[in-house]
Formats: C-alpha cells, structure tokens, sequence
C-alpha cells in the first residue's frame, strides 16, 4: 500500500441538496438508469421546533475495513494502492455477497451480470482530477483528499471539526472514509415528510427514516 | 427566508443562523405593512435617512440613497392635482430658471423644511419634516410619510399575523432585528412565491424597508448588484445600440400588444367609443397604466385578438403558453393553431415544446455551447460581465453560405430582406464613427466582447502559448474579421477567461457607499399609481404600502366573487430542481431522478382532509379548473396553501403522439408526468367578453400564485 488515504468529507450544513452531483457523477459514470452510485436523500427535519430540510448524499463510503471485500470470493472486489475500495469486472461472478454484506446499499449489479458502484472517480483521480461530484458540488460542500496527508484540505477541515465530523453507521465497524459534517443534527431530527431520493419517493413518511 | 414552501436553499439542520418562517402565498404586502408598522412604532427607522429629500442631501448626510417621504400630496379633494405631489406652483413657490442647455428641466416638488419649519422647493432642503400635516398656499397637504404611517397601521399586528400566517411574536422578533443593525439590513424578494395578483406590492414593500433603514448602496447594506461596463451598448470599441433610421415606435405614438405602459382613457378605442356617443365604455381585456412589457399579457391578447390582431408572432426559445398559469387550455390553444386569428406564428427553439408545437414554421436554434451571449448576472456581486461563446461548431443545417442556422441568422437574413436598418452592410459604428457590417452572429457578439476587453483599462494581449492550449488560435477568419488586428488577442484573452471580472473591491467607496454612487430614489409616495384608475372601476390603489387581499380586473375582492369558506386554499409554485420552466421533461438522467412533481401540502392540513402522504389529490377552483397530482404530506409547507415546483405536466413537448407525413410517431407518456396549476381564469374579464388570465393590477404579470383552492382526494 501506498501511505496514500483518499477519503471524501461532506459539510451537510451547506448541502442544498441540489443534485448537480447526482447528474456530474451519471453522465462522468455513465452509470445505467436507475443506478446511482451516488445520489441524495432530502427530507423535511424538525429541530428544536424549526422545521429545516435535511439533505444527505450518499456513496460508496471507500470503507478501510470493508465487509464487502471480506466476502468476495474471487477477489473482484478488492483495497487500490490509494486505499479506494475497486471492483474488477473480469473477475466479478456477480454473486451479489458484496451487496448483501455492504450495510450501505451502494452496489447494483449491472444487465451484464457484473456488481458495480462508486469509484471515487478513479479514472479522474489516477490523473490529478478531483471525482466528478465533488468538481461540480455548487457549494463546496463536497470535499476530497488524502486523509493522510496533514496538510491537504480535507484533512485541515476534519481537523477542524473534530468529533463533529463522523461517518454513517460507525458501529457496523467498517470505518467509512466518508466523513459529514453535521450528521447527528441531521439524522437526530423528527422526520417531518417522506425521504426523497432525488425528486422521487425512497421511504413514504410513516416508513420513516433509516 | 420567508416562503410558503421550504424549497431549496441552506436551510438545513446542521446550519446556523437561518430560519424559514412559512407565509402564505400572496400576503406579502401584510408582512412588509407589518413591519413598516414596527419600525414606525418604536421609532427604529432612519428618520434621516427617510428625511433627506434629494441625493445630493442624502450623500451628505452620509448616505446612499434618498426618498419623497417628505413631500407634501395635495389631499383637498377638489384641487385639480388632488392625490398628486405638490409642485413649486401649487405652493406658490419661485423655481430657479430653467437651464437653456438641458433636455428635460427639473421638477419642483415641496417639502417642510426641517430646519425652517417653513414650505421650500424640495431642492433647498437638506431635511424635510416627515409628518407634517396642514395647509400651504391654501391647499391642504400632508406628507408622503405622514400617509404610509396611516396606511400600514390599517391593521394591527395581529390581523398581519392571521393573513400572513407568521405568529405576531415572530413578525414582532423581525421587525425588532430588522431594525436593530443600521444601515445594515436589506431585504431580498423575487421569483416565484412573490407572484400574484397583488404582486406589486412585494417589491413595494421591499424597497420601502430598505429605504427606511438607509440601507440603499451602502457597503454591508443594500449594495448594488449586478453591474458591469458596457458590452452591448456604446462601449469602449462599439456602439451596439445606435441604429440609424431606427423607426420612432414608442408608447407614445403605439400600443403595446399586452396593453402596459397606457391608461384605457388614453387609448384609441376609448376615444373612439366615447367619440360614437357610448358612456364610459369598458375594454375586453384590462389596461395596465403603468405595467412593462409582458410576455403573458401579450399571449392573452393574441388569443382574444385585442386590442389588434397579431398578424405575425415570433418567439424565441421561450413556451409562454405552458409558463402563463391558466393560459394553457384548450380553449387558447385552440386560436393559436387558428390561422384566421393568427396568421403566421414562427418559434426557433432547441426544443419542439407546446409553443412550437402549434407554430407554422419552426427555426432550429443552437444550443448553449453553440452560441454566444453576454450575461450580467444581478445576483453575483462583482463588476463584470460573463461571456458564453461558441465553444463547439453548432450542429445545425448551414446556410449555402456556411452561417449555420439560428436565431441570429435567422433575424438577420429577414432583417436584410425587409431592408430594415441596422444589419448588414454599414451597420455598426465603432467609437470613430466608422461603419461595420452585421451578417452573422460574429460580428455582433464578438465586438461586445471587444467592449469589454478594453473596458476601464484594456486587458492584456493572450499568449501564443495560452491561446494554443485552450484551442482558440484554432478560430477562423468568420470569427477574426468581427474586430480589428488589434482588439483580436484582447478578445481571446477574455474568451480563455469567459469573461471579465473586478474585486469586489472596485464597487466599493473609501466612505463604505457604492463607488458609483447614482442617485437612488425611493417612493414612499407612489404618484403614479396614485393617479392610476382602474379601467373597469375606476377605483384606486394605495399609494402608499398597504396590504391589498386578492383582487380580480376590477379591483373587487375575490372574495366577494367566491366563498372563502369552500375555497379556501392559495397555491404557490416554486423552482424546480429536475426541470427548467418548460424544458428537461426530454431528459432521460432528470426523469430518471424525479419522475414527476408533487402537490405539497402541510401536514395539519392534510390530517383534515384526510389525506395521506402519497394519495392522489385535486384542488379545484371556483370556476371548476382541477389540478391533479400526488400528495406530498410536509411540515415544510406554510399552512392553508399548496405548492408545486412548475415545469411538469407538458402537453406535447414528445408527450403525445403526432403524425408526421401520415406515420403515426408514438409520444412518451413519461413527459408528460406530473402537475401544473390550472388556474382560473378572471371572471370580471369574462363579464366583458375576454379569456384573460388573473393578474397583477399594476404590473399585468400573471397571478402565478394565490388563487382560490378547495383541496379533496381524488
Ligand atoms: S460502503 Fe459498502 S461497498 Fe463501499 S466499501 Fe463500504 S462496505 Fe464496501
Ligand atoms: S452538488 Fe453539493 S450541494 Fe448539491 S446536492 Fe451534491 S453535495 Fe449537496
């Protein structure tokens, strides 16, 4: 491994919840319709009486201790040098363990048969690109960078943050590299309508919210 | 952030500082009366800055922007210029002489001096009294302020509270923080949740609490958005606007086809009527004395053929039958396609959309990367200008000598055939007085950006180096001959940067004003629409701001037209993410994210009528227009009204099936999807014979939200 650690941290209180990364991630992934590999959650959120809208994106959190890769059998799923977490096509058996064990639900199995999802733009960033939804994130709420490097920007404002900067799920023990900034207000508020994921219905309001 | 919806935006629950507090559609006016009210009862408004009567007073009292609150109106009744401001001739005052070399000569208004405690010329005074009330020359006069403090006190607190639907308690938080940071303070309003039929008085209001904290071009205040240096006018190269043999049309000499900018007792129509011997004769559809051009009023015109027919309509990339609420019925589709109502309708767009769809003939029109244009964006708050240029070879048909087919070519092509003046050969005068041809979009767009490449001080040159990488040495002679040999590196060096900006710090003064200082006027007093009668009734409205419940053409409430206890919903619409006004519904990626709109609806509301989040529902109005949609149940929706994001619910757009030379070609349903609002129509028009949408009065925009709803399952 390389000491490199690419991680990504997002700022939900600045997270409008536009959706410009949705659409920059389908059209840089050519990512099949109904497929996401990412997307955002929205939802109406009560906190201390002030109804607010919740907006949450979500990917494939890169996890440094991924029970997808775990359960792989063939090792299609597998750790990059940059500690990313990739899939390999050609030796994807499409047995779908991965997106059993995957807490997160990010991964699809295409038409051919392969299993796919987030690549943290890999293509992009082998080449000093930053992933797609992260150059066309209208308000910096997305950030990217290497989580071991003290001084990339990422690392400074998670510094910053401190413990206010968590991942989704931390107790499934799979250490996402998915940080949010905000996420304890977010998911601590009263649900106040259906979840939304993009514009269409994911979890009709009295499901509530997962 | 005041709105009926919580649409998008930062108001998140991880965010600090910002709160959204719902208010009904169309009650804006009771808001901005409300805290005008605040202001004018705890005496937390600038009365300096409200006193200062012209700009040169308020700049030296250190300020940005002036007001006419202390003009004294005439309000005897039976004075000939009763609700008018009084003139230096009224009061008995001497002007000073007229300067021979000026165009227009000042008017001469009045005003207490502050000072003096006696009547002068407006001009004079460094500070007029605010509340004077009494008698000058013999004419009796109070001030502009003294009338606004009676028209926003026409309700208490509590009654703004009920129509607006804001707690008193927050409405009271408000205004106390409105009026406890200075000059500090502004008030931003626009789009669509300020629409409706009493439309006008939201940017009344607005205006009005930016005044009365003194807030007008002040840094931290309301500083000016939006500037940028000429590009499409008489700029540092180009003159882009001056047409020799322009023909002298005006509202002085014609009418506009959507009826603003003219009283209906200064029309044509009016004085021949009366001249035939008719008693105060009523138009089909309303006159707006003092309304803009309008898109939606123009289209409602065209249909009912008043006040004259339309021979020929042209639209460019625009669907004003889907973005007119309640225009797109099949009634008004119907005279659209009629050709004896109107003969030749041409649309050039990217997109065949319901305007198109009914057109004669349509002209492809090139995409944003294929085209060019120079936007200055209000909202950003530099100085500059951004250009969009041709980034890609468009990929439309090309003319046979190789222009390819759009807008641009299209008008200049017919402009050269008509003869009209300013295209072709000899049209553009550059700042020497040399004349330059305009045969394609190049020789327009390009000498705009040339204005701006050697605007304040000229940019440098681009590299070699530069222009190699982006690909612009690359551009051909088309492009290259639209500006001089030496202006051509300064082009592509603001091309490679898409456009040209200056700090922030460009607009701003050492004293903490706007560098470019203009003077900036505010109407307490609105003189024009204090002379303004409605065509119908000739009533009035207040020239001061008040709050104005929901009117039809005549000015009557619709109220008194239709049961408030059966319809008692308002509807608004708000922005969309997943689609534009009228266009996107084409997209596979945004149908995908969203498939459809939501009627969004508040929970306790909901819970009354018995409908569940997901449940298909209908608002019907009185005249029997249904909107049909599925149920959002949200406490991010203000209580008493509905919503809708607009753009959805498209008729033909690829929604529907057509023949094309006898083959039946299958239409999407999946366009098709979702809700718009089907407003009613103004029964008052109708009473005189016309289709006209419900509107603002003043502004003749489109009623976009309010209305009268009752909401049930479907
Ligand atoms: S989010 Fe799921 S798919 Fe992604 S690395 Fe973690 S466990 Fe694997
Ligand atoms: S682009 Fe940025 S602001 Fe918009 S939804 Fe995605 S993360 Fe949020």
């Amino acid at each position: 491994m390389s000491d490199k650690r690419l991680g990504m941290l997002i700022d939900l209180s600045v997270c409008i919840g536009c959706n410009a990364c949705t659409v920059a991630c389908r059209q840089e992934n050519e990512t099949p319709l109904t497929k996401f590999n990412t997307w955002v959650e929205s939802w109406d959120a009560g906190i201390d009486g002030r109804v607010t809208r919740a907006n949450l994106p979500k990917l494939c959190n890169h996890c440094a201790n991924p029970a997808c890769v775990k359960v792989c059998p063939t090792g299609a799923s597998y750790q990059a040098e940059d500690g990313t977490v990739q899939v390999d096509p050609e030796r994807c058996i499409g047995c779908k363990y991965c997106m059993a064990a995957c807490p997160y639900q990010v991964r699809y199995q295409l038409e051919s048969g392969e299993v796919d999802k987030c690549t943290f733009c890999h293509h992009r960033t082998t080449e000093g690109l930053l992933p797609a939804c992260v150059s066309t994130c209208v308000t910096t709420s997305r950030m990217f960078g290497d989580l071991n490097d003290p001084d990339s920007d990422i690392s400074k404002k998670l510094a910053a943050a401190g413990d206010k900067a968590k991942g989704l799920m931390e107790d499934r023990g799979m250490e996402p590299r998915v940080y949010y900034i905000g996420l304890d207000e977010t998911l601590g508020a009263e649900q106040l309508s259906a979840v939304h994921k993009g514009g269409n219905v994911l979890r009709r309001r009295e499901e509530g919210n997962a | 952030m005041l709105d009926p919806t919580l649409a998008n935006g930062v108001i998140t629950p991880a965010s600090e500082g910002i709160n959204w507090v719902p208010i009904k559609p169309a009650t804006n006016g009771a808001f901005y009366s409300a805290i005008a009210q605040i202001l004018i009862r705890d005496n937390t408004f600038d009365a300096v800055a409200m006193a200062c009567p012209t700009q040169k007073a308020a700049e030296a009292a250190g300020y940005g922007g002036y007001t006419n609150a202390t003009y004294l109106v005439i309000t005897d009744e039976n004075h000939p210029n009763y609700r008018k401001l009084m003139r230096a001739a009224d009061a008995g005052l001497e002007e000073p002489p007229a300067d021979p070399a000026a165009t227009t000569q000042p008017t001469y208004y009045v005003v207490i001096d502050a000072a003096t405690g006696a009547p002068a010329l407006h001009t004079d005074a460094a500070k007029g009294d605010l509340f004077f009330e009494g008698e000058v020359n013999g004419v009796k006069v109070r001030t502009g302020f003294s009338m606004l403090r009676d028209s926003v006190n026409e309700r208490t607190i509590d009654e703004y509270a009920e129509i607006t639907g804001i707690p008193a308690s927050e409405i009271e938080r408000m205004g106390k923080e409105f009026g406890s940071h200075g000059y500090k303070v502004s008030v931003q309003a626009a789009a669509a949740s300020t629409a409706s039929v009493v439309g006008f008085d939201t940017p009344a209001g607005r205006e009005l609490l930016k005044a009365m904290m003194g807030s007008n071009q002040m840094t931290g205040g309301s500083f000016p958005s939006g500037q940028s240096p000429v590009t499409e006018g008489k700029g540092a190269c180009y003159d882009l606007t001056t047409i020799a043999g322009l023909p002298n049309v005006s509202a002085k000499n014609a009418a506009m086809i959507s009826r603003g900018g003219k009283a209906w007792e200064k029309t044509d129509e009016y004085k021949n009527r009366v001249a035939a011997g008719e008693k105060d004769p009523k138009p089909m559809l309303p006159w707006y004395t003092n309304a803009p051009q309008s898109d939606a009023q123009a289209i409602m015109s065209i249909v009912n053929q008043y006040p004259y027919q339309c021979k020929i309509l042209m639209t460019w990339m625009c669907n004003v039958i889907q973005a007119t609420p309640g225009a797109m019925r099949d009634e008004a589709i119907e005279k659209l396609k009629d050709t004896s109502v109107l003969p030749l309708h041409i649309v050039c767009d990217i997109v065949v959309g319901e305007m198109a769809q009914y057109a004669d003939y349509i002209v492809p029109d090139v995409t944003q990367y294929e085209s060019f244009g120079l936007p200055t964006v209000s909202m950003i708050g530099g100085f500059g200008t951004t250009i969009r240029w041709e980034a890609k070879a468009p990929e439309t048909a090309k003319t046979e000598d190789g222009r390819p087919i759009c807008w641009e070519t299209f008008l200049i092509d017919v402009a050269k055939a008509c003869e009209l003046p300013g295209w072709g050969e000899n049209a553009i005068p550059d700042v020497n007085g040399q004349m330059h041809p305009f045969n394609d979009a190049y020789d327009y767009y390009l000498k705009g950006v040339a204005n701006l490449a050697y605007a304040v001080e000229p940019v440098e040159d681009i590299t070699p180096e530069e222009a190699h990488m982006q690909g612009l040495d690359e551009l051909g002679d088309n492009w290259k001959k639209a500006v001089t040999a030496e202006e051509w590196p300064k082009v592509l060096k603001v091309l490679s940067r898409g456009g040209r900006y200056w700090p922030m710090d460009y607009k701003r003064g050492a004293d903490g004003r706007f560098k470019g200082l203009k003077a900036k006027e505010t109407y307490v007093y609105n003189e024009k629409r204090a002379l303004m009668t409605n065509p119908y009734s000739g009533k009035r409205l207040s020239p001061t701001l008040n709050y104005n419940p929901q009117m039809f053409a005549d000015l009557s409430l619709m109220t008194d037209h239709y049961s408030a206890e059966e319809y008692p919903f308002l509807c608004s619409e708000h922005k969309p993410k997943f689609r534009s006004v009228t266009m996107l519904a084409n997209s596979p990626i945004m149908r995908d994210i969203c498939a459809h709109n939501y009627m969004e609806i508040n929970t306790e509301d909901a819970a009354e009528l018995g409908i569940k989040d997901g449940d298909i529902i209908r608002a019907i109005t009185p005249r029997g227009d249904v909107t049909e949609g599925e149920a959002m149940v949200r406490d991010g929706q203000v209580k008493g009204a509905f919503s809708i994001e607009f753009g959805y619910e498209h008729l033909a757009y690829g929604a529907q099936d057509v023949e094309i030379d006898g083959k039946l070609v299958k239409g999407d349903p999946a366009i098709a999807a979702g809700t718009r609002i089907h407003m009613m129509l103004d029964p008052v028009v109708a009473e005189h014979g016309g289709m006209g949408i419900i509107a603002d009065t003043d502004a003749s925009s489109p009623g976009r939200c309010g209305g009268m709803f009752k909401i049930e399952k479907a």
